[in-house]
């Protein structure tokens, strides 16, 4: 943060109210090139429609694109604290046992390097076209960085910490319980901010696929149409809906670092 | 960025991957998961037919051209957005916005966007870029704001321009995080060229994934989405060396 000179009652008040919008300039002219790209090149709404008819579109369906988006959140969700669980499991199996966490060590790497994403059509292949193998995929998505970022929190606690407990002659699990959970919580959180909008790009993308009901079918159903207007409008509603959870999110994780730290 | 697991040496390592491969040839051959779960063996075995190798290969040459130019232009959009922001603070809170944003609406809504504009050829390449700038604008974001305070100091007295300090101190220091913010993107760039042949690009190996589904070729299948693994694993290992030099050269 750039150090800037102690704000008086009403600027900080100010600071509280203006700051998270201060930033949406930038977005503001993405939407303003947007129509200007749309109208200097005078393209029709089949080939490529400016904003204000897409949000007529939007409008003019909003309880559809409202229960589509329900669906594919209530997906990406479920998936998303799955994962996090389950990561979380295993870093914790991982962290006792020596053995363990060596073999489960390429996972690390495995998490830098594979677009998992590619493996839908297989996942689909798999378990069939059901709802149960989207969240499958997106489970899948979020387990690894959050056994990653989990297992660097648990073997990361300061060595005083460590000390401690064993001076207090404090059994493995009393350990993990007291002092290397609460200290990976934090990590754990930021895992699940990294994954969330892969969560939302991983269902839609599964319904994209196979065409289960959700966000993903709609936009696959518009453009199998040529209605440019709804595709771009269930665009928008994922972006947004992903933004949110971003933001959630990150929330989430800055609560969680003020209460642990 | 995140760690690797510090404890268990090479060798633990090596047995839990070989582990792992003993176990997905024994399931697929004894066919515990049903047919859609080859042995690796198996998916093996497509390489050795002419025709579908030559298949193969062609679309990971596709692939793989795609996400480097993705790549390259993502590293140019990081690098511009970086530089803005570095060089004009003010602006730094609007892009800031601007990269989250986009790192944090999938990748696939962007989709219908250029298949109108850019076009299903280029498609791949805008989609690869999309997904690949972000961790590069990170890394360099940070690189830049941290760069010796003696050299710009130096540079202050010697008086030099912003622009000139910038060019001769801040971004030479950024160089090594710019190339580690490569290396993470690599298999964002693979993933997104996939994503934008997924969308109706003619070639590449998203489109092979998808008819070996819908013509049930199970083996050829898995041997795609494997070389899309190879080709990100490659790429990482590539800039991986690449970082190590880079490291080497400029690190302070």
């Amino acid at each position: 943060m750039v150090s800037r000179a102690q704000p008086g009652v009403l600027a900080g008040w100010r600071e509280v109210a203006i700051a998270p919008f201060r930033g949406l300039w930038s977005l503001v002219a993405l939407v303003v090139c947007w129509d200007l790209y749309v109208r200097a090149h005078g393209f029709n709404v089949i080939v490529l429609p400016d904003p204000l008819t897409v949000a007529r579109a939007l409008i003019a369906d909003w309880p559809t694109y409202m229960e589509k988006l329900g669906l594919t959140m209530t997906a990406a969700i479920a998936g998303l604290i799955l994962g996090a669980l389950l990561g979380t499991i295993v870093a914790i199996i991982a962290w006792s046992s020596r053995l363990a966490s060596g073999m489960v060590a390429p996972l690390a790497i495995a998490v830098r390097t594979i677009p998992f994403i590619v493996f839908i059509p297989i996942l689909s292949r798999l378990m069939g076209y059901n709802v149960k193998m989207e969240i499958v995929v997106v489970t899948m998505l979020s387990f690894f960085p959050s056994f990653v970022l989990v297992s660097s929190g648990l073997s990361g606690l300061p060595a005083a910490a460590s000390d401690l407990s064993r001076v207090f002659g404090a059994t493995r699990w009393r350990k993990l319980v007291l002092i290397a959970l609460p200290a990976a919580l934090p990590k754990l959180f930021t895992s699940i901010r990294l994954s969330s909008s892969r969560a939302v790009l991983g269902a839609m993308v599964a319904e994209f696929l196979t065409g289960l009901d959700g966000l993903g079918r709609l936009f696959l159903l518009a453009r199998g149409e040529l209605e440019a207007e709804r595709a771009l409008a269930a665009a928008v509603v994922a972006a947004v809906a992903a933004l949110l959870l971003f933001h959630v999110a990150e929330w989430a994780e800055r609560r969680v670092n003020a209460r642990m730290s | 960025m995140i760690r690797q697991a510090p404890r268990g040496g090479a060798p633990l390592r090596a047995v839990g991957t070989l582990l792992f491969l003993a176990a997905w040839e024994a399931i697929g051959r004894t066919g515990l998961w049903g047919e859609s779960f080859p042995a690796l063996s198996t998916i093996g075995g497509v390489f050795v037919n002419d025709a579908s190798r030559n298949l193969l290969l062609r679309a990971l040459g596709r692939t793989a051209e795609s996400a480097s130019y993705g790549l390259a232009l993502g590293a140019i959009a990081a690098l511009l957005l970086a530089s803005a922001s570095s060089l004009w603070p003010r602006l730094r809170i609007g892009l800031d916005t601007l990269a989250t944003g986009i790192y944090a609406i999938p990748t696939i809504t962007f989709g219908p966007v250029f298949i109108l504009v850019a076009g299903p050829e280029a498609t791949p390449i805008v989609l690869s870029a999309l997904s690949a700038y972000f961790p590069i604008f990170v890394a360099l974001d940070s690189g830049l704001r941290f760069a010796p305070a003696a050299q710009r100091d130096l540079a202050a007295v010697l008086g030099a321009s912003r622009a000139r300090a910038f060019g001769r101190v801040d971004f030479p220091a950024a160089l090594p995080a710019f190339v580690d913010g490569l290396r993470l993107a690599a298999p964002g760039a693979v993933l997104g060229a996939v994503l934008g042949e997924w969308f109706g690009a003619p070639r590449g190996l998203g489109v092979v994934i998808i008819s070996s589904l819908q013509n049930v070729r199970i083996p050829q299948l898995w041997a795609a989405a494997l070389l899309c693994v190879t080709c990100s694993l490659l790429a990482y290992v590539l800039l991986s060396a690449l970082h190590r030099q880079a490291h080497r050269r400029y690190a302070w």
